[in-house]
């Protein structure tokens, strides 16, 4: 029954995606994915009120189909990947594609003994990714409705293609839910070869030169990682003879286990866009918004982390894990810098993921328990944060024709409820006491004492608020004097804003109890001593400990004087325009005082190249910490 | 739990006649140098209530937020900081604060406080990770982040002098005194008016001011846990660092955003890898 | 001292002035600026030089008024908060001196905004000027006693 659910939770997404594949009417088709949407989010539920975890399900009625059906699609899927490479004469995808063509079928052939192995492992943490994917992925799903209507109206599309749009999204979590469900690797590299699939139709989406371009990058970086994937997988059959997930984390010795790690933790890192890939995540931003939020930044870049997570217990204490820490660490800095130097929204918000993705890969090089549950928070507060952030975005766009952040002067008077809520979104990213940085807290403490790792992460910290602040200062400039105008925001655009933020803001209020059910049962699970405890809104370790109440309660009162002091001053106050040496200032006209891009000192492109080759440096390193 | 509300409450009512009285200090100490008579020590308590009492003039409504959170927040990292609280967690709150003050500055369209807003950005830039990295090599020495725990191991001096010197330059760029006086162009220079502060003013103006001075202390009373054995001495040192800090502020030349972020960069991650080794070579 | 007595001799303690060349010929200018210099030391009283009218409490402006600048000046005081003192130093900005019959100029700068103390002299020297801006934070104290008065009125 169980392990039934937990396949309907894979399944049902991708039949309902194919059958809006070939639903042309459109409020038939927006009706149909509406209730597939709450199907997904209800599945999703369920399995958390039901599912007695960490347990292996297995279901020997389906599984040889399964299996087999998934060894054609792994073909089925190559060849297409090779016949899309062909078309669009990306010579790199077909390289990679053949790559992994040709050791899996050796490996299928010869090498692989038929044995049963169970179909699910299901934890916490397949859990939290699971209501992420769900809930999160719902919600941009829904932002969609209201966002593909203008997109296409705007760009002139015609006929519709949003059938294949929400087809591959929804098939698309449905394969998000088979990585992080399944317990045959097999299985896995397959889900998580149709995610790489899918992110490439998505971004190119609008089928234009550049589109196409960026998305043939995305696919060849990505295979790049289907094809270490398979390698660490072959890898460990030949030294463990599994392809069990469950048997693979329970190898106690563990010789041969390194190298195999590495090619997963690459795999991981071409997923999570981390330093010499980044440039896929960040030409990727041309696909529509809701991609960009969905894809890249709250669930399919999650997947690298997920799969590090998962196998994090093989390689704890061993020097490849510090390398990986060092590495993510300094991923963490570079683009956080590369960040700085940008004034479009959309590829500060790439940079800025990429910058937490790896933070968490700091963390979880870092490997203790701590620093596993602060990478675990990380990943559901960036999740939920950044979806939001990027679907602010997304509208701001529509609206004003411009994601430059300079252009978002005074946008607090053109649409007060999107910057109301992009500032909140953001602030939920940058200041205390909201997760993101209870959980930065926790990977500073833990990292206290890996001086180089603790080192770059403060310096990422003080860069991260910097773009931060600026953009909050953009966002809420104006006068009295400046023109208002109000908004009209299509209900499904702000149901999943206002949803997005209530998420973020009492999930982060919240932290000691999803901390308590869902985090710590999942350290517990890994068979680590819990270090970090909670208890009603106080995190603490033995070295330091967090209170959130305290900042809540500040902010609270910030809010309630300010609010009394402005109903007073009401009366008695004056409302003056600006000092501008004592000229009238006249808004829109005249001159305009940018940021400091400080672009003497960054630019983008040297900087890029020379934190490539550091990182690619880095990496030889890693693979030189699994060889030793 | 009571004791720890009693001593919140004393702390936080406290720190802002210190940190009046010593502005009143640097005040006079600073015309002492120039050759002046300077105003009494109570100025800045005079200075601080007449804003209050002036009549509010607004640009917007989120400078009023900003001004309010930028004080509360300085005041709660005080009393975390008089009940012993974690150390990363002052910082963290500190800087949610400051990232308000900043934005407020930016949110008023005047192009001098822009320019300020933008300056003090490069200055947080340039000591907030100094301050990370103090509570990392305190860490190194103490195993903890806790500041009860910290104040146990009496004499930090001798465990950090280096990171003792990098606190003093934070608190020099946290003052804005000479020579990174950049964001709001202290003494009579006006080239940017006011910088940050243009256009908050009155009673907003006075907040700001009660904010610094609590900030003040803060850095202050980090540099006495340094000597925490005999806090009267620890007291004592940070008391000389500040009128150091004075000393400089009137013998240099203002430099520029660049200097500062590559200065202060380069001395505080030197310092603090050389101190951290030190720390390990000395055990 | 009551809290009301304090915040009393606060504004007259501490006056921060903004100072505003009204195209003057810089000699006023010059005179101020020596008040704060060592010698006559304007900050033993308070007195602060802020280029900001939002922060100022007394504005002193030298130089004449014409045309051209009136907009200017009139923006400056309307940015000042209340309770605020305007100091006019020098001949020109009390009378207009010897432009006065220039085709540009106004007169003294009471034809755009009230004054509360003129300091003669072509240059006025800074003992006058100090003691003017004196007599200008008596006059702030008094105002802010009125201020008081007038909300209480109108509750
Ligand atoms: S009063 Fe005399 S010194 Fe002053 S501005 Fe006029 S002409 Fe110049």
């Amino acid at each position: 029954m169980q392990s039934n659910l937990l396949l309907l939770s894979i399944l049902f997404p991708m039949v309902a995606g194919i059958i809006v594949f070939f639903l042309r009417q459109p409020s038939v088709r927006k009706g149909f994915i509406g209730v597939s949407l709450s199907v997904i989010v209800l599945l999703s539920l369920i399995i958390l009120g039901s599912l007695k975890v960490p347990d292996v399900f297995n279901s020997p009625t389906y599984y040889n189909g399964m299996d087999i059906a998934i060894k054609i699609g792994d073909f089925v899927l190559l060849l297409y990947v090779l016949y899309i490479s062909f078309k669009i004469k990306e010579w790199r995808a077909t390289f990679f594609a053949v790559l992994q063509l040709v050791p899996l079928i050796y490996f299928e052939f010869f090498m692989l003994k038929e044995e049963e192995v169970a179909v699910f492992l299901v934890d916490e943490l397949s859990i939290i990714m699971n209501l992420i994917i769900s809930i999160v992925g719902s919600l941009i799903a829904l932002y969609a409705f209201g966002y593909m209507d203008h997109h296409e109206e705007e760009k002139h599309v015609s006929p519709t293609r949003q059938p294949r749009f929400f087809a591959i999204i929804l098939v698309f979590l449905g394969a998000m839910n088979g990585v992080v469900f399944s317990n045959n690797l097999m299985w896995m590299y397959f889900f998580w070869e149709v995610t790489t699939l899918s992110s490439f139709l998505l971004i190119g989406h609008d089928q234009t030169e550049e589109t196409i371009k960026n998305a043939a990058r995305a696919l060849w970086i990505n295979m790049m990682g289907g094809f270490a994937l398979l390698l660490g997988i072959i890898f460990i059959y030949t030294n463990y003879n599994t392809v069990s997930l469950v048997d693979v984390l329970s190898i106690k010795e563990s010789a041969y286990i390194l190298l195999p790690m590495f090619f997963i933790a690459f795999a991981a890192f071409t997923k999570s866009a981390q330093m010499p890939f980044q440039s896929w995540l960040l030409g990727a931003m041309v696909a529509p918004t809701p991609v960009s939020a969905l894809l890249h930044s709250s669930t399919m870049v999650k997947a690298g982390i997920y799969i590090l997570l998962r196998f994090s217990p093989l390689f704890r204490g061993t020097m490849l894990s510090d390398f990986i820490a060092v590495y993510g660490a300094f991923t963490f800095l570079a683009t956080a810098f590369l960040a700085i130097s940008q004034s479009n929204a959309k590829r500060i918000l790439a940079y800025s993921t990429v910058s937490n993705l790896g933070l968490m890969i700091a963390s979880i090089g870092i490997n203790t328990s701590s620093a596993i549950a602060a990478a675990i928070l990380l990943l559901i507060f960036h999740a939920i944060s950044k979806a939001l952030l990027f679907l602010c975005v997304g509208t701001i766009e529509q609206h004003i024709g411009s994601r430059d952040i300079e252009d978002m002067k005074g946008l607090i008077n053109k649409m007060p409820i999107t910057a109301a809520i992009t500032f909140i979104g953001i602030l939920t990213l940058m200041a205390a006491p909201f997760g993101m940085l209870v959980s930065k807290w926790l990977i500073l403490e833990v990292a206290a004492n890996q001086i180089a790792v603790s080192v770059v992460l403060a310096i990422g910290s003080a860069l991260t608020a910097l773009y931060y602040t600026r953009w909050i200062g953009n966002l809420l400039s104006g006068t009295y004097f400046s023109k208002r105008s109000e908004e009209h925001m299509n209900v499904n655009i702000g149901i999943s804003l206002y949803s997005l933020t209530v998420l973020a803001i009492v999930l982060s209020f919240m932290i000691s109890s999803l901390y308590n059910m869902l985090v710590m049962p999942q350290i517990l699970t890994m068979k680590m001593d819990v270090a970090l405890k909670a208890a009603k809104g106080y995190l603490y370790t033995t070295s330091g400990g967090f209170m959130i109440y305290p900042i809540f309660i500040t902010i609270g009162l910030a809010i309630v004087l300010s609010l009394t002091s402005i109903r007073k001053a009401a009366k008695t106050a004056v409302k003056v325009s600006p000092y501008n040496a004592g000229l009238n200032y006249i808004e829109d006209k005249g001159f305009d005082v940018k940021n400091y891009y400080l672009t003497t000192f960054v630019t983008e492109e040297t900087l890029t190249k020379y934190f490539n080759y550091i990182s690619i440096a880095l990496i030889v390193v890693i693979l030189g910490g699994a060889i030793l | 739990m009571m004791r720890e509300i009693i001593i919140f409450v004393i702390a936080i009512a406290l720190a802002p006649f210190i940190g009046g009285f010593l502005n009143g200090i640097d005040r006079k100490l600073t015309a002492f140098i120039q050759g002046r008579y300077g105003p009494p020590v109570w100025q800045p308590f005079y200075d601080v209530i007449k804003l209050l009492y002036k009549q509010k003039i607004l640009v917007n409504d989120f400078q009023v937020f900003s001004a309010y959170i930028y004080l509360l927040t300085a005041i709660l990292s005080i009393g975390l900081f008089a009940i012993k609280a974690d150390l990363l967690m002052i910082l963290f709150v500190m800087s949610v604060g400051l990232a308000f003050y900043i934005a407020g500055a930016l949110s008023t369209k005047s192009p001098y406080s822009q320019v300020g807003a933008q300056r003090e950005l490069m200055q947080m830039l340039a000591y907030e990770p100094m301050l990370i990295f103090f509570a990392i090599a305190v860490y190194n020495v103490t195993g903890s982040f806790n500041l009860g725990q910290i104040m146990k191991h009496g004499r930090l001096l001798f465990d950090l002098p280096l990171m003792f010197i990098l606190l003093g330059l934070v608190l020099t760029i946290k003052l804005k005194k000479s020579p990174f006086d950049l964001s709001t162009s202290e003494h009579a220079h006006q080239e940017l008016v006011r910088g940050i502060l243009t256009d908050y003013s009155g009673p907003y103006l006075a907040l700001i001011h009660i904010a610094d001075w609590y900030e003040m202390i803060l850095i202050l009373a980090m540099i006495a846990i340094l000597w925490s054995q005999n806090l009267l001495i620890g007291v004592l040192i940070a008391l000389a660092t500040f009128f150091v800090d004075i000393v400089i502020d009137n013998i240099t030349a203002r430099m520029t955003v660049k200097w500062m972020l590559a200065f202060s960069w380069s001395i505080s991650i030197l310092f603090t890898i050389i101190n951290i080794a030190y720390i390990y070579f000395r055990r | 001292m009551g809290l009301k007595e304090f915040i009393e001799k606060s504004f007259k303690k501490s006056p921060w002035v903004l100072h505003y060349n009204c195209s003057s010929c810089n000699g006023c200018d010059i005179e101020i600026l020596a008040c704060m210099t060592p010698l006559y030391d304007m900050e033993r009283f308070g007195m602060v030089n802020v280029g900001n009218p939002k922060h100022a409490d007394i504005l002193v402006v030298t130089g004449t008024v014409n045309t051209k600048n009136k907009e200017v000046l009139k923006n400056i005081y309307d940015q000042m908060p209340d309770p605020k003192v305007v100091v006019a130093v020098g001949v020109c900005a009390a009378t207009g001196g010897v432009f006065r019959e220039a085709y540009n100029v106004l007169g003294g700068i009471d034809k755009v905004i009230p004054v509360d103390v003129y300091v003669p002299g072509c240059p006025a020297k800074p003992e006058a000027i100090i003691d003017g801006l004196y007599k200008a934070a008596e006059i702030l104290k008094e105002k802010y006693e009125k201020m008081g008065k007038a909300e209480e009125v109108l509750k």
